[in-house]
């Protein structure tokens, strides 16, 4: 945890810094308005900076045994991965592949790849799924879904 | 005043009990649980959606279908957020936090009954009000201006320190971190536009919709095929219905919840999201057990549901009386009002009496509608916790996506939620509570232009907000409110969602203990059971009650499975 707690306050500082940069070339005051839109962030970026400052102290200075734990894991960071992608791969997929035809393959490999159930019982899940989120969205709620190329 | 109301509330209740009436409240009731119950799909989007689909009705049943929805989905979003942990409303995250624990101890039929009496409760005696007091007390609301509301907004925002977890550092940063979120997109005021990037779909902003998907129904997903366990209540779903001791225990709470819900509610921007939080915070205050909030206290549920839904109807009164609408859904609610050729303001109630009556009284025709379909079903949302993970994940996931897709119609939207996802689950790993960046997502908007307004309301800057009796009232109770937290941490008064005592990394077992646990897999990392007879050992003495909740957790069987 505390090399973790380390690496959230450097990278808040370099956000924070960024963000002050940033709010710097806004404008601070505009005719007739008294805070420009650069005002806020400056100090939400400065307050920030004061914060992640904090953490690395207390850190640094005042280390409690809770700190000792590791965060991350590497099996753990490896199966958020591999979800992640998948989650991922699913909006890419409604993107391209429209919204039915890549709900339907995420239903199926999430079922086969987290359940373990058999491959029929996956691919009907996933066609049933498909078929109910097409239905209800777009048909009954008239929700405009992505088609994709396939027009599904 | 209450004879002046009583006969135009009767003609109310002969239009709004018509067949035709009763069966758009009802269908819009259904709906708004539904959308409440389904996260991601707010009931904004739901209102926007079927908004155009209403124009072959009449005024009246559109209006009241439309407003079922609206007040429906603060029932519904309870559901999802006890038993899945998933609020399906902003207004519901709060809940989660007490509701969760308790279906995690095996208590969540209790929790849904208690949020479905607190929400019929709540509403019902906010709806009298509304009824009652409207004119008077929206004579009031109509004396705030931009100092009111910064003033409000402070008051709102001390909450975080609450909300911060064990620590308040990162309580603080995640919501300074919500302020960088809201301040994407254009300028309120000048329209400028700030950290886009040269990208035009973030010139509308972070809708804050994705930001919650994210945090929650998608970080969970993640948290969960992490932990690589399937959290299974063995508690049979008998027993639903809270115990009189629940009953007693909570009774206040939808009471003082009602008042806060209420109240706050007639000024506009304060959502049921906001007034939900701070409600729970001050059951906290009043209890006499503020440690085991967030462990699965059953008043904070009682808390944060009455408020939201008195706050549905307090949000009606500046809408009906001045044509302000208090949240998003109202707004929309309010274009829906305009498509008829209804002018929501004072004439609204000399002009189209018969409608608004008939609205009014379909509210309360609604909340008993509403706990008939949540009582008795209780049984039917519980079985969601009892479908197993694999097959529901895929159903968070496509709910997830179709909510942050629907507000927009953006795939911008989706990739964002998918971004916040991962932002979430890293929060969680580095104990970073992610509801002040929420809270401070909602808020960022009203802040900065109420401080924008006061600072051009004249000379004196900020120190205006000094010279005027509301405000100042207003922030004197905030500093009040913020030295009393800060008090609270120094006593070491547990949090919501301060989990330190319960953190597997920081107890180290007694053998005797991860022998005597074969449910488990890993004692050591899948923890429950064994932590909680350990807790309550060491510390009964002191009486703690957090812990001796976790005796009860073990006493549930709870199980934790791979």
């Amino acid at each position: 945890m505390f090399a973790a707690n380390i690496g959230v306050s450097l990278g808040l500082l370099v956000l924070s810094g960024a963000v002050v940069v940033t709010a710097q070339q806004l404008p601070r005051t505009l005719p007739g308005i008294a805070m420009g839109p650069g005002v806020l962030p400056l100090w939400a970026g400065l307050l920030m900076s004061l914060l992640a400052v904090s953490l690395l102290i207390q850190n640094i200075f005042f280390r409690s045994p809770s700190l000792k734990r590791r965060v991350f894991e590497p099996k753990e960071l490896a199966a958020v991965g591999k979800m992640f992608f998948a989650i991922s791969a699913y909006a890419a997929g409604i993107e391209y592949l429209g919204f039915g035809m890549a709900t339907c393959i995420i239903v199926v490999y999430l079922s086969r790849y987290l359940g373990q159930y058999a491959w029929w019982r996956c691919l009907l899940f996933g066609l049933i799924m498909a078929g109910v989120s097409v239905g209800v969205f777009r048909y009954f709620l008239d929700l405009p879904l992505p088609t994709g190329w396939f027009g599904l | 005043m209450g004879m002046d109301v009583f006969q135009p509330l009767l003609q109310g209740f002969a239009t709004a009990l018509t067949p035709q009436n009763l069966c758009f409240g009802f269908i819009g009731c259904v709906l708004g649980t539904l959308v409440g119950v389904l996260p991601g799909i707010g009931p904004t989007s739901a209102i926007a959606m079927l908004l155009p689909l209403t124009l072959i009705l009449d005024p009246t049943p559109a209006i009241i279908m439309l407003s079922g929805i609206y007040y429906g989905a603060m029932y519904g979003g309870s559901t999802t957020a006890i038993l899945v942990n998933i609020p399906g409303e902003i207004s519901s995250a709060p809940t989660a936090l007490d509701g969760y624990a308790m279906a995690k101890k095996g208590r969540a039929g209790p929790a849904l009954a208690i949020s479905a009496i607190s929400s019929f409760v709540a509403g019902t005696l906010s709806l009298v009000g509304l009824t009652f007091f409207a004119p008077t007390l929206a004579q009031l609301a109509l004396h705030f201006g931009p100092p009111e509301y910064f003033a409000l907004m402070l008051l709102a925002l001390s909450v975080v320190i609450n909300l911060s977890g064990k620590s308040l550092i990162k309580g603080l940063i995640s919501a300074v971190a919500g302020f960088f979120v809201a301040m994407v997109g254009m300028d309120p005021i000048t329209g400028i536009a700030r950290f886009t990037f040269g990208s035009v779909e973030l010139m509308s902003g972070i809708d804050f919709v994705s930001v919650i998907i994210g945090l929650f129904a998608i970080a969970e997903v993640l948290s969960t095929w992490e932990a690589q366990v399937t959290p299974v209540i063995r508690t049979k779903l008998t027993g639903l219905m809270p115990t009189k001791e629940d009953l007693r225990e909570t009774f206040p709470a939808m009471l003082r919840s009602t008042v806060i819900g209420f109240f706050l509610g007639l000024l506009p921007g304060c959502s049921p999201g906001v007034t939900a939080f701070i409600a729970y915070d001050t059951e906290k205050r009043f209890s006499r057990v503020p440690e085991t909030f967030g462990q699965g206290q059953i008043a904070g549920v009682a808390a944060a549901e009455g408020a939201n839904n008195a706050t549905t109807s307090g949000g009606f009164v500046p809408l009906l009386s001045f044509g302000i609408p208090s949240g998003p859904a109202l707004a929309v609610l309010l274009g829906g009002f305009m498509m008829y050729g209804l002018q929501p303001g004072p004439t609204l109630f000399e002009k189209n009496a018969p409608f608004v009556w008939a609205l009014i009284a379909s509210m309360y025709i609604g909340n008993v509608m509403l706990i008939i379909l949540n009582l008795p079903l209780i049984g039917l949302w519980a079985r969601l916790v009892k479908v197993p993970y694999p097959l529901l994940a895929p159903i968070i996931l496509i709910s997830s996506f179709i909510g942050a897709y629907s507000v927009r119609n953006k795939m911008m939207d989706v990739w964002l939620a998918i971004a916040f996802g991962l932002i979430g689950w890293l929060m969680r790993k580095l104990e970073i509570p992610s509801v002040p960046l929420i809270l401070t997502t909602i808020l960022a908007g009203m802040l900065e232009t109420s401080i924008k307004q006061t600072l051009s309301m004249g000379d004196m800057g900020i120190y205006l907000l000094f010279t005027r009796p509301i405000s100042l009232t207003i922030c004197i109770l905030a500093l009040l409110l913020t030295i009393s937290s800060l008090y609270g941490r120094y006593k070491k008064i547990s949090l919501p969602g301060d989990d330190e005592e319960f953190s597997s990394e920081s107890i180290e077992y007694p053998e005797v203990f991860e022998k005597k646990s074969p449910v488990l897999v890993k004692p050591r990392r899948y923890l429950h059971a064994p932590k909680a007879v350990y807790l309550v050992r060491e510390h009964d003495r002191s009486r703690n009650v957090a812990k001796c909740g976790s005796l009860r957790m073990r006493q549930a069987g709870e199980q934790v499975q791979r």
